[in-house]
């Protein structure tokens, strides 16, 4: 018994030390080093869309890891890989800060670019709906073109509201000869308001995207294609659909925009998606209570083109600029009015950038 | 997949059901858990793991002399903290049916008695970080392990020790958006996903050691109360790796029906 109680002894001895080999190293959370580093080889093992984007990831290290050293202020290293970030212009990349439960600094990859160069606004907007603008949510509304037969719906999210209130926009603008929907300064969200779309307006159930996730440590390692199909309307809507977009058009709201456009009722106008189509990661942690989420899919259509980084192309290119924005007047509205009364656009409906 | 664990159970249970020529034991087993736990799924950090576990036991004496049966359902929660942030703490929750079944081998051996088996499992452990992200990480395996226990003593004072390792598992992880690989699925798919979508893993992809050691006094011809010390090492290796470490100290009140 004596040598039993030893023995147990020393086993448990042994599995102290165990535990840290078995467990392994973590970073600091102390070191800039060990953060940096960190969140460099996260990406590179997991980050989804480098070849997409055209990244060479090593070389960004190469610039970035020498402004690095123990003694910078955190300040200082949250600028540092803020800039690094911001190289990816993937609207899918966030970091944030949080400090005693309060979001201290947030960040968005490319979103810089998006502000720079996206002129909307809701007050420019208005003079062309009726006066009764039903308003459920922030990120909906809906009413009627001025004077016309024409429904208009914005949706500036795809998430954070309840879904019915999409529906009920749906069914409110459904009773109009055409319809305008407006997508522009759309953030995006999950793919079940997608759906909500679709079911209210597409004509198609075609095939709309083969996802596949990143799952190995090569940049191109994949696992196999999940193809998914559209959701077709049961009574699919008739009249002309015309879709708006701009730079401001993210994720769910890209794919909003594609799975209305294979129809044949739908025109897309105003500037290119902001091409950032992948689902985010879940919410990833560094030891100094930063945060940050990045792209874990590639993302393409059946017939393998890629709008990851490039991002979706309207069928009538048209932007509002400081100058319309000087004249009070939003000019995609003003066209996507004149279009459904008077044109017939028959142009080529896509333009594929990057094929795999 | 599902009716296929509800096979195993089955089969695994029958010899339970057919032991009620002689008499069988009951017990309750409660206690403290302690260890750390890592899954780079979600943070680079070694969070440590503090908590409390209880255990429901039943032993059909089928045939003492030669055999070792046992079912056990364990349930334990705790905390995990990562000292520097505070708001890295969390809960965890996890929950294991396990069932072993052990021969005796070298039956005339002086200082004890050897047994070989296995053990069949179905464990899951999950943790849920709600303040401010949604983020979570779960490990459901279903395994089949092979067993060596070590006993010795007498009628008032046993001794056990016993390892147990699994060769084939399937092992279930979330996606690494957190819900939908492609996207596509409704909420309840994404459950059932949660703890039927996976994929076999063998020893490289998945290690786990588990380690028992018991000793127990009997009380009286009918009870018996006994302390347990129980260490719990597994990793499984992905596209993210999870590890978890964990001891489990507890004491346990049986009786013989």
């Amino acid at each position: 018994m004596r040598t039993i109680s030893i023995s147990i002894v020393f086993l448990l001895y042994l599995l102290v030390g165990c535990r840290d080999v078995f467990m392994g190293d973590e970073p600091s959370a102390e070191s800039r080093v060990d953060m940096f580093e960190t969140l460099w080889s996260d990406f590179d093992q997991h980050y989804a869309c480098f070849e997409l984007r055209g990244c060479n990831w090593d070389s960004l290290y190469e610039v970035y890891r020498p402004q690095i050293d123990e003694s910078m202020s955190e300040d200082e290293l949250w600028a540092v890989i803020v800039e690094m970030l911001n190289q990816l212009d993937d609207q899918h990349i966030s970091i944030q800060s949080i400090q005693n439960g309060y979001t201290t600094r947030y960040f968005v990859s490319g979103m810089e670019k998006v502000y720079q160069n996206v002129w909307f606004s809701e007050n420019y907007l208005y003079q062309y709906l009726e006066d009764e603008v039903v308003c459920e949510h922030r990120d909906v509304f809906h009413s009627k073109i001025k004077g016309k037969n024409i429904g208009y719906l914005y949706v500036g999210a795809m998430t954070g509201y309840d879904i019915d209130i999409l529906h009920r926009g749906l069914e409110a603008v459904t009773q109009y000869e055409n319809i305008i929907l407006d997508l522009r300064i759309n953030y995006g969200g999950t793919y079940a308001y997608v759906q909500a779309i679709a079911s209210w307006l597409s004509n198609s159930d075609d095939v709309i995207w083969g996802v596949q996730v990143r799952n190995g440590p090569n940049y191109n390692d994949f696992g196999e294609k999940e193809w998914v199909r559209n959701k077709k309307a049961k009574n699919p809507y008739t009249g002309k659909i015309i879709v708006l977009t701009n730079r401001g058009t993210v994720s769910a709201g890209e794919w909003a925009v594609e799975s209305l456009r294979i129809s044949d009722n739908v025109t897309v106008i105003g500037d290119t998606t902001a091409g950032s189509l992948s689902t985010v990661s879940m919410a990833r942690f560094l030891p100094n209570g930063w945060q940050y989420k990045y792209a874990v899919q590639r993302i393409t259509r059946a017939d393998g083109t890629s709008y990851e980084g490039v991002g979706l192309h309207p069928d009538i290119i048209i932007k509002n600029t400081s100058n319309t924005f000087a004249n009070k007047t939003d000019s995609v509205m003003v066209m996507a009015i004149e279009y459904i009364e008077h044109r017939n656009y028959n142009g080529n409906k896509t333009t594929p950038t990057v094929v795999l | 997949m599902r009716k296929l664990i509800t096979l195993l159970m089955i089969v695994l249970l029958m010899p339970v059901a057919n032991s009620q020529s002689l008499p069988n034991t009951v017990g309750v087993e409660g206690g403290v858990v302690f260890g750390a736990f890592r899954d780079d799924l979600y943070a680079p950090m070694i969070y440590k793991k503090t908590g409390w576990g209880v255990d429901l036991l039943y032993n059909p004496n089928f045939n003492p002399l030669k055999t070792f049966m046992q079912t056990r359902l364990n349930y334990s929660m705790g905390g995990i903290d990562y000292t520097p942030h505070e708001h890295f703490k969390s809960k965890f929750y996890s929950a294991e049916l396990q069932f072993d079944y052990l021969t005796r081998i070298f039956p005339y051996l002086r200082f004890g008695e050897f047994f070989v088996g296995g053990r069949a499992q179905i464990a899951a452990q999950g943790i849920y970080l709600d303040i401010l992200a949604t983020s979570y990480t779960y490990l459901v395996n279903y395994s089949l392990m092979p067993s060596i226990r070590y006993s010795l003593g007498n009628q008032t004072h046993r001794f056990y020790t016993q390892f147990s390792t699994p060769l084939v598992s399937f092992v279930c992880r979330p996606p690494t958006n957190g819900y939908s690989a492609n996207a596509n699925e409704t909420i309840p798919q994404a459950v059932a996903n949660a703890l039927f979508v996976g994929g076999l893993a063998s020893i490289d992809k998945y290690f786990a050691l588990y380690w028992h050691t018991n000793y127990t006094v009997q009380l009286s011809h009918r009870i018996a109360i006994g302390i347990n010390y129980k260490l719990a090492m597994q990793r499984y290796s992905n596209v993210y790796t999870y590890k978890d470490f964990q001891n489990y100290i507890s004491l346990n009140l049986s009786y013989e029906l």
